[in-house]
């Protein structure tokens, strides 16, 4: 398929009856959960990901994009009003939000963090297309022992450059890698840890293991800290001069365009490193912001370059996130993770495959993202103060309805009620994980990438022999790893020795 | 989160801000340990495999003991045994709010996994989130029966009627129903 036939068949397909409905559907989803405090992208993906099974390709992966895309731009708007960032990737724009609602100006400062959200997305996007050329080539370079490598090299980008701490998060990467051993083994058909289980034969099913570690962690989460999700709107504005000032932020974002050009591409070039994810983006993107205005000194209270920069950062991150999961497998993130698991329930395959054969599944993707974050801007745009009661609901009510609904989704998957159990076991995992700094997305990425990296460890053997990782690709790439983790140790060590004396 | 030294008090088990690093100490030195013992458990069950089916596994267990390892010496370096167990017997009689709401969903979970094995999946849901809303929460009766009977009707319109997945109802109904193979 070349790459014209791929675009035209993909942007078809996207705004087709079949898929453009689970885009929208996708989209509205995901504003919601975005909106509401403590209900994470992940969590978005993961109840989405449920739904997958009885869906075409398109139509997933519109509906599982679609709800991504746009949880972004719901968190944005929560920073703004309520200071409280919906999703930890909105944490950048908390600096200048806050005090422009303050100024009254929250409006302004709303439309122009959705309008940054779309045109950064879009940037994002389009930068993934550009790259599909490149890719199609790189990827021809990379069999099971570059694979096997490169996969390592990602969990050590993961395990390092998290927000969590190194040896947390490198524990929490083999354990992943750990329970994807966990089943038959395909090579001499034994059956591995499963405590003579058939349910366990087949391994630990992906949906309930992200529902579990995801979506009932959260809630066990807010469950425990009870109450009311936001607090009143400080300073609220009449519907109608909101509305005016919207329109008026999403001007200024436009009119800012080579500001959202530089930070969209610090996000896209970002999204393209494993394991850094959207909010170093973010921050990044703020300080770049903050060092070329002419006005630094009012950054931190209340300018609207500074919600430009991180919202725009922040949503261009995912077109190089998929760059490297689309072309490798290997997901760079716990989101990007899901996604890899929700393209293998609907059957389609990442790698040469992908870029070659489902190009317009590709492009499905890059319209999905752009098309998702124009739906939730226009939405943004209508129903801020309606999305904003969302964060009024109490756990009381969300707690047990969302465990209804993820339980449910844990049976649906496969009929079974095993997988509400692993759910629950998960769940309790990824509770424990998160209140003791233990990289969940680590062990995402590790249990998604376990049967890869031991299916490519056994190709490589049988290949290369043992010294398969001293061809020139998989040399570079274990040279990357173990330097980047001796500087890491090397860091660990020092500082610690400074903390001592 | 375990970067200071933990040194905890008799009168020192409750929720308040300084006392969270101790229960989260004691916490992942639990959690550590569960999952050292696992892992050593895996570790002789893989030396039964073929050397094929065990080479992966052997591969990565032995950095991840080595790692269990160090992280349990940077654990006990932060806070002491006396400690852990003391917040361990402390959570045992239901002294750590947070633990004992905690452990509280966690059964009413279970619960509703019997109740879903037995009754079936509508019962089991609606009497799951009628006492979390109702008995646990305290809310009143309305809207909670209103949640209740909401979240019910969704599901069902959600699951099966707009994606055809019949869910399961429950060992009593296919009983009555002539099934014989649950």
């Amino acid at each position: 398929m070349t790459i014209i036939e791929g675009m035209t068949s993909g942007f078809l397909q996207a705004i087709s009856l079949g898929v453009l409905p689970f885009l929208v559907t996708g989209a509205i989803f995901g504003l919601i959960i975005g909106v509401i405090p403590g209900l994470s992208g992940h969590f978005a993906m993961a109840m989405a990901v449920t739904f997958l099974y009885s869906m075409e390709p398109a139509a997933g992966i519109a509906f599982l994009l679609g709800a991504h895309s746009t949880v972004a731009q719901g968190g944005g708007l929560t920073a703004i009003l309520f200071s409280t960032p919906g999703t930890g990737q909105n944490a950048a724009t908390l600096l200048d939000g806050p005090p422009m609602r303050d100024k009254g100006q929250a409006g302004l400062a709303v439309g122009a963090a959705m309008a940054s959200c779309f045109l950064g997305a879009t940037f994002g996007a389009i930068a993934l297309a550009l790259l599909i050329p490149v890719l199609r080539d790189v990827v021809l370079f990379f069999g099971p022992p570059e694979i096997f490598v490169l996969a390592f090299l990602a969990l050590t980008f993961v395990s390092i450059l998290g927000k969590e701490d190194m040896t947390r998060s490198m524990i929490a990467a083999l354990m992943g890698l750990m329970l994807a051993m966990i089943g038959v083994d395909n090579v001499t058909n034994t059956e591995r840890f499963t405590m003579g289980s058939s349910d366990l034969a087949d391994g630990l099913s992906l949906v309930p293991a992200i529902l579990g570690l995801f979506a009932v962690a959260e809630m066990i989460e807010l469950w425990v800290r009870g109450g009311s999700l936001a607090k009143d709107v400080p300073n609220p504005l009449s519907g109608r001069e909101t509305q005016k000032q919207i329109f008026a932020g999403i001007g200024i974002a436009f009119s800012k365009w080579w500001l959202v050009l530089r930070c969209s591409a610090i996000g896209t070039i970002m999204g393209l490193i494993p394991g850094l994810g959207s909010a170093p983006a973010a921050f990044v993107a703020y300080g770049h912001a903050k060092q070329t205005s002419k006005d630094k000194a009012s950054f931190g209270k209340g300018n609207i370059e500074g919600v430009i920069g991180a919202e725009s950062a922040n949503d261009a991150v995912e077109g190089g996130a998929l760059a490297s999961t689309l072309a490798f497998g290997i997901p760079g993130s716990s989101s990007m993770a899901i996604l890899l698991s929700g393209l293998f329930i609907l059957g389609l395959e990442t790698g040469p495959q992908m870029l070659n054969d489902n190009l317009d599944i590709v492009f499905v993707m890059i319209f999905t993202i752009i098309i998702g974050n124009l739906i939730g801007t226009v939405i943004g745009m209508f129903l801020v103060n309606p999305l904003s009661r969302a964060t009024s609901i109490r756990a009381s009510y969300m707690v047990p309805v969302l465990l209804a609904i993820i339980v449910t989704g844990a049976y649906a998957a496969d009929r079974s009620l095993f997988d509400i159990g692993i759910a629950l076991v998960f769940g309790v995992l990824g509770y424990l994980m998160k209140v003791l700094n233990y990289s969940r997305a680590a062990l995402l990425i590790g249990f998604v990438l376990g049967f890869a990296v031991e299916k490519n460890l056994y190709l490589a053997l049988l290949i290369d022999g043992p010294f398969f990782f001293m061809e020139p690709i998989p040399l570079t790439l274990t040279l990357i790893t173990i330097t980047f983790l001796g500087v890491n140790i090397f860091g660990f060590f020092r500082d610690r020795r400074k903390e001592q004396s | 989160m375990n970067e200071k030294k933990v040194v905890p008090g008799v009168d020192e088990l409750s929720e308040a801000p300084g006392n969270q690093n101790a229960n989260f100490h004691a916490l992942e030195v639990c959690f550590v340990a569960l999952i050292g013992i696992l892992v050593i458990a895996a570790f002789f069950e893989a030396t039964t495999y073929k050397l094929v089916s065990s080479r992966t596994p052997f591969v990565i267990m032995v950095p991840l003991i080595i790692l269990l390892v160090i992280q349990m010496i940077r654990l006990l370096e932060v806070g002491s045994v006396s400690s852990v167990t003391q917040r361990v017997g402390a959570s045992i009689k239901g002294q750590i709010p947070s633990i004992t709401k905690n452990v509280s969903l966690l059964s009413w979970l279970t619960a509703l996994l019997a109740t879903i094995v037995i009754a079936g999946h509508y019962i089991g849901i609606a009497a799951f989130v009628f006492v979390l809303t109702r008995v646990l929460s305290r809310e009143a009766l309305r809207p909670a029966l209103w949640v209740t009977a909401g979240t019910t009707v969704l599901l069902f319109i959600t699951f099966e009627l707009g994606f055809d997945i019949e869910l399961y109802r429950g060992l009593i109904y296919r009983y009555f129903a002539g099934y014989r193979v649950f």
